[in-house]
């Protein structure tokens, strides 16, 4: 498994269920892939946990987050429910604590961050596809962006403004 | 309607698995075997509704990469130990740091969806 199918696994969700505009509805493609989506409040510093038993999966979204954060947790479980990811000791139950700040740490060869990076960028692929990033960007102008454009941006894709700001840094757009 | 026997809600429920754990459609699979089937008909065998016939299983197990035996072998039917959340609830009590009506209420509901999805 590696970062490239991770977005490659994303592009063909996309694909697949024709999404065409943004934002992506995500909880409508967890639901298409049989996953239940459950908001709950879930202590200090969890973002979200992915739970797999008897064959089924199911996402658990920490209630106290804002939206745009909330969509990007549902993203990343979804990830590591497409990517087949094994947790340690096969526990049905994986949490997620802070991964963003991760994201692009130093360790990204260890097993579990490896999970982690992929599930972000299968995260970022999925709420972000380069198509509906073309066609909005079409509307708001030529590049070098500027930071309202990046602002806009994570407006219409309905993500925060960090997860936009290094997509379109990994697409050399900004 | 007609009694249709639990394996093929069995066989069906692991389909539906296997299917979408791989990001695709109930459409796309049934566009990749031949005949292609309709989604509709993809939609029926998942859900035990119909029964599926053994050259469809076969080209079902190729094209999902999954061995035939995954889908028939006699191992405990999932459903048959989904009616309990205790055993979830300890294992969500844990990973969080959160009170024990919480950890009940998330078990509660894993159990409903579990009992609503099959």
């Amino acid at each position: 498994m590696s970062v490239q199918t991770a977005r490659l696994q994303a592009d063909r969700l996309i694909d697949s269920y024709h999404v065409e505009r943004a934002p992506v509805d995500v909880l409508s493609l967890a639901r298409q892939l049989g996953l239940s989506v459950i908001f709950e409040n879930l202590g200090e510093g969890v973002s979200g946990l992915l739970v797999t038993r008897a064959g089924r999966g199911f996402i658990v979204v920490q209630k106290q987050e804002k939206p745009a954060r909330q969509r990007f947790t549902i993203a990343h479980e979804i990830g590591h429910y497409v990517l087949r990811h094994q947790f340690d000791n096969g526990r049905p139950v994986h949490v997620d604590r802070g991964y963003l700040i991760s994201q692009r740490g130093p360790r990204s060869t260890t097993g579990l961050d490896a999970k982690e990076i992929e599930a972000n960028q299968f995260a970022a692929t999925l709420l972000m596809p380069v198509r509906l990033l073309k066609t909005a960007l079409s509307k708001l102008g030529d590049p070098p962006l500027s930071d309202g454009v990046v602002t806009e941006l994570a407006k219409i894709f309905q993500v925060s403004e960090q997860p936009m700001t290094i997509r379109l840094t990994s697409l050399g757009w900004l | 309607m007609p009694v249709i026997e639990p394996i093929y809600c069995t066989v069906g429920r692991r389909i539906q698995e296997m299917r979408a754990s791989r990001g695709m459609t109930q459409e796309l699979l049934g566009r990749s075997l031949m005949p292609p089937m309709t989604r509709a008909s993809v939609a029926n065998i998942e859900s035990g509704k119909q029964r599926i016939l053994l050259h469809t299983l076969l080209q079902i197990s190729g094209v999902l990469n999954v061995p035939i035996n995954e889908f028939i072998s006699a191992q405990a039917d999932p459903a048959q130990n989904q009616n309990s959340g205790s055993d979830l609830e300890h294992e969500l009590a844990k990973e969080l740091d959160v009170p024990k009506r919480v950890l009940k209420r998330l078990a509660n509901k894993f159990v409903e969806a579990q009992n609503r999805n099959s």
